[in-house]
């Protein structure tokens, strides 16, 4: 394929062209196709499957596996249903009722639904709720393939290969365009070459970012993205009218802000990360933003280091803690001595913020009744000894033992507080994605926090610790009564204890000892 | 006016704020109350008298400043904030922290909230109720309740009230009541019973419980004014209490759909003046004269004052006072006389009671406002004469607690919830069938982006308390903010 076939292949894939909806899956007439690891996996499983689920969002290439999968779901006599969405509401209550059927193993048929999360989840919580805790423990003839909680840069080869083939032309061939001003300083060519021989990993590091922070990048939108930065929409025929092709490289193409999906890329651009200037004074603006822009892709720098050049606070040190949990077995760690920096700091950014202004590591947790109204404080004392961990977002620790072995992918994990309760391991978890793991490095940091009303995330830290007060059985016998700046001239903060006598000499009478209290 | 005739036809007499005093009369409907008059919540007397407290300060200035400083901490615990100033009779109000702490009061709202729980059932569904709310309060005693809880539970006894209140006889019978008793019974039961409640610390749940009856006085008042002649009356609420919403036409028909309450409960006030001056043997010839001799305004042969007092069993006892707002809004001269009919009589004493005192109109409209502007359904909070309804954060959060707790689900569908808001509340916040009825009658255009607008404004409402899971952008997921870290997806 030449370099004009190619642009024409590529710019359908834009969406603000007039042709991008045939590259809807259901009319694409490309030949483009990569095996993914969920349909390796289905291939090897098929035989020992009754049901399958393929969720996602449009674009997450559904559609395109069911047809890969056609011949072999046919040999398998699956029932296949292409799109839950398409259908009415009473077949997707009937469809619904198959699966929890074929779950208790009264059905003896073999499903596969192709669903978007949403409306799937919608239809089992209102006809058979109990069915989703079900579909998420999991069972060996059934597989749930969600494909919003894949990551496409998590995996730097497969990356790479969607993208070197997506990609592919021919380099030497001459595109016949004699009377083209740019005619041997072809910027489509330029970009083609220069993305693939020196800006793959920054635009995996991108992707990855993207999904880091909590978004997700569909099949389709990789492909936009790539396509983008290779023609920024453009045929040759608008190219040949620009004055300029600067501006039109691919490293720019965070300057596009016509395609809404573009969004999530655009929000990390380079350019706005404070970083220092390598080379000393920049000479314009301009010239400023191009470099780091540049930088981003093409300086030889390790992975890690790529990721701070976006524009987004800790995402190396979110990203370093993640790859710990993820992929270093037992995929769970004590925070009494995990020595990763970065969760000590996560450690020392949640003492903060369940304790304000208190800098050592003792737990001090504010549970103070509404009625107070913030003028009084009332906390209570977790001790240093409690079990916390760090735990993998996909972990079931009560069969850890028959549980994951492979390095996960997850975009967040848990903080868990864990305990016996008479045999049975019980947990309680804290969720902590990127905006709270950034939040509690910020406080680690401190960063001024804005304490007119309490944010979600301090919601959630005081949630988690308030369940786990909740969970010990002496934590609530001390109280330390704290007031606010206003009061504490005219009071004095003092501890309530609960003592317990003597029953034999007291008749078991309990008594409250008041005592002053230091200044925190 | 006497209240007892009009509280008999509404069922409310005057509003009942704060919510905790509402709280308090319907505990006292089923345990006994004592008085707080003598009632001693102090350092030294817990210290002394009842030998609770153990100080062991030596240096004397150090623990006379203990001694404020717990006298104050208890104070507030107890209520002292947000209940000062009321007084029920003689008796100070406290927190009910403990039964013991039962204030007795002058129910003011004549025990609606208590033959509302009790619908048609026997009196072994006040048992259970009873029970209910005595393990709900204070069956559980973690947080600081758990200490201050030695402080105010001296006696530990529990007093159950059998007496039967009495009152509500005719509005027992009326068909919205019953329909709403039966679920203001459930939702209670959910309420009292279910962990998502039980689990919360004291004050939360003692600001559900509440929330919900200030919540259920809310809805006996539209339904009693609307009542379901074409269904359920429709709330238009707004889905936050962000000002950005506060204009176009989704604003002025949320005013306007809470000013027909206003509007409704003016005829069924006027209906129930009509009845009782048709009623009186004198107007059978349904004409009734008004006249302006002998320097007093007179009805037929009596004056204004004795037939005001007996066809409407008012209480008015200032004859100059009266007979010269009367000469005004009656338009008489010395010496005229003017043939109204019944219908006519009522326009007119309804405008003189208006100009007389605080009418009884006004101060019985105040319980939808007041009670609305207590659980953060009614806005905006100022003087304003534009209200509308609006479903406050809080609110939100309470109703998803029960929503959940009702389906017995830690997570639901967010459109399910809206739904549910819809059939079993009439709480509407997007475009349908029912609010497109609605704006046509008000003749306001609402655009299909201001519903939207609204629509989203709920789910930045439900995103703030922090009970709403975004899954793609065609799902989101409702939850409880203490659940939500545990959510996990397919």
């Amino acid at each position: 394929m030449n370099i004009k076939e190619k642009v024409f292949q590529l710019i359908k894939y834009c969406g603000g062209y007039e042709g991008h909806s045939f590259m809807m899956d259901e009319r694409n007439e490309d030949n483009f196709n990569i095996m993914l690891p969920q349909e390796k996996e289905i291939r090897e499983r098929i035989s020992g499957l009754k049901f399958i689920l393929l969720t996602g969002e449009a674009g997450d290439g559904k559609t395109r596996l069911l047809r890969n999968l056609e011949d072999v779901l046919k040999k398998h006599v699956f029932q296949v249903c292409m799109d839950f969405s398409a259908i009415n509401d009473n077949e997707k209550k009937d469809m619904i009722e198959k699966i929890q059927k074929l779950e208790e193993g009264k059905n003896g048929e073999k499903y596969i639904v192709a669903a978007n999360i949403g409306i799937f989840t919608k239809m089992v919580l209102r006809y058979c709720p109990g069915l989703l805790e079900k579909l998420k423990a999991g069972k060996d003839d059934m597989l749930i393939v969600n494909f919003e909680r894949r990551n496409l840069a998590a995996d730097r080869e497969l990356f790479q290969d969607i993208a070197a083939s997506f990609l592919a032309f021919d380099r030497s061939s001459d595109c016949g365009e004699t009377d083209c001003p740019w005619r041997g300083n072809c910027v489509y060519k330029k970009n083609l070459i220069d993305l693939m021989d020196k800006g793959m990993e920054g635009l995996r590091v991108l992707c990855d970012a993207v999904y880091l922070t909590g978004g997700h990048i569909t099949f389709r939108e990789l492909l936009s993205l790539i396509s983008y930065m290779i023609t920024f929409g453009q045929s040759c025929e608008m190219r040949k009218k620009e004055q300029a092709q600067d501006r039109f490289r691919y490293y720019q193409i965070f300057d596009i802000a016509d395609d809404p999906r573009m969004q999530k890329f655009c929000s990390l651009d380079p350019a706005k990360a404070r970083s220092r200037n390598v080379n000393g004074q920049y000479a314009s603006r301009e010239e400023c933003i191009i470099e780091k822009r540049k930088n981003f892709f093409e300086k030889e720098i390790d992975a890690e280091e790529r990721y701070t050049l976006l524009y987004a606070d800790y995402l190396t040190e979110f990203h370093s803690a993640l790859k710990m949990i993820n992929s270093k077995p037992p995929y769970f760690f004590s925070t009494m001595d995990t020595n990763n920096k970065n969760l000590l700091k996560l450690k020392l950014g949640l003492s903060k913020i369940t304790r304000a202004g208190n800098t050592n590591l003792k737990m001090t947790v504010a549970d103070t009744p509404s009625i107070f109204d913030g003028s009084i404080q009332t906390e209570f004392d977790i001790s240093n000894n409690i079990e916390t961990i760090w735990k993998r977002y996909d972990l079931d620790l009560r069969n850890r033992n028959n549980g994951i072995s492979a390095a996960g992918q997850e975009n967040r994990f848990f903080l868990c507080y864990v305990y016996l309760e008479g045999e049975e391991l019980q947990e309680k978890s804290m969720l902590i994605d990127y905006p709270l793991f950034r939040f509690l490095l910020m406080a680690a940091d401190d960063y001024y926090m804005n304490r007119n009303g309490i944010s979600i995330e301090e919601y959630a830290v005081n949630t988690f610790y308030r369940k786990v007060l909740h969970s010990m059985p002496d934590a609530y016998r001390k109280a330390h009564i704290r007031f606010d700046e206003a009061k504490r001239k005219k009071f004095m903060n003092f501890s309530l204890e609960l003592k317990q006598q003597n029953s034999i000499l007291f008749e078991s009478s309990t008594k409250v000892v008041i005592e002053k209290e230091a200044e925190a | 006016m006497k209240s007892e005739a009009l509280t008999a036809l509404v069922g409310v007499s005057a509003p009942e704020t704060p919510k905790y005093l509402l709280l308090n009369n319907f505990l006292a409907d089923y345990f006994g109350a004592r008085s707080h008059e003598k009632d001693n919540y102090t350092f030294s007397f817990y210290e002394k008298d009842k030998k609770i407290l153990v100080c062991q300060e030596s240096n004397p200035e150090i623990k006379a400043d203990l001694e404020r400083s717990f006298d104050e901490f208890l104070q507030c615990f107890m209520g002292r904030d947000q209940l000062s100033g009321i007084r029920s009779g003689k008796d100070k109000i406290w927190m009910p922290l403990s039964l013991d702490m039962l204030g007795s009061a002058n129910v003011n709202l004549r025990h609606l909230l208590y033959y509302l729980a009790l619908g048609d059932g026997e009196s072994s569904e006040r048992g259970q109720i009873r029970e209910e709310l005595y393990h709900y309060l204070y069956g559980d005693s973690t947080g600081i309740y758990g200490i201050v809880s030695r402080f105010c539970g001296i006696k530990k006894e529990r007093q159950n009230k059998e007496k039967d209140p009495g009152g509500f006889e005719n509005l027992r019978e009326e068909p919205f009541f019953k329909k709403l008793g039966k679920q203001f019974n459930q939702d209670l039961h959910f309420l009292l019973t279910h962990s998502f409640f039980r689990e919360q610390d004291f004050y939360k749940r003692l600001d559900d419980l509440a929330i919900l009856l200030t919540m259920y006085v809310v809805f006996f008042f539209i339904r009693r004014v609307m009542p379901e002649a074409h269904g359920m009356p429709v709330l238009l609420c707004k889905g936050s209490t962000d000002s950005g919403l506060n204009e176009g036409g989704l604003h002025r028909a949320c005013t306007s759909n809470y000013q027909s309450f206003r509007d409704c409960f003016s005829d069924l006030l006027s209906d129930f003046y009509t009845k009782r001056v048709m009623d009186q043997e004198k107007v059978l010839e349904k004409v009734i004269a008004v006249s302006n001799r002998e320097g007093s305004i007179h009805v037929g042969e009596l004056l204004l004052k004795e037939y005001l007092n007996k066809v409407f069993d008012a209480n008015y006892r200032n004859d100059e006072r009266l007979n010269s707002k009367a000469e005004d809004v009656f338009h008489l001269k010395a010496g005229e006389t003017n043939q109204l009919s019944p219908e006519e009589f009522v326009d007119y004493y309804m405008q003189l009671t208006g100009k007389i005192s605080g009418t009884n109109q006004k101060r019985i409209f105040s319980v939808l406002q007041s009670s609305g502007k207590e659980i953060g359904l009614v806005y905006p909070a100022t003087r304003s004469k534009f209200k509308y309804f609006a479903l406050s954060g809080g609110l939100t959060v309470f109703l998803v607690r029960l929503y959940l707790a009702k389906k017995d689900l830690s997570y639901a569908f967010v459109d399910d919830f809206i739904k549910y808001l819809e059939a079993d509340y009439g709480i509407y916040i997007r475009k349908c069938s029912k609010t497109e009825r609605l704006v046509s009658k008000y003749k306001i255009r609402v655009t299909q982006q201001e519903f939207s607008r609204n629509e989203q404004a709920f789910l930045e409402t439900l995103d703030q308390v922090n009970c709403l899971i975004r899954l793609s952008d065609s799902g989101y997921i409702v939850t409880l903010p203490e659940k939500k870290g545990e959510f996990r997806l397919l």
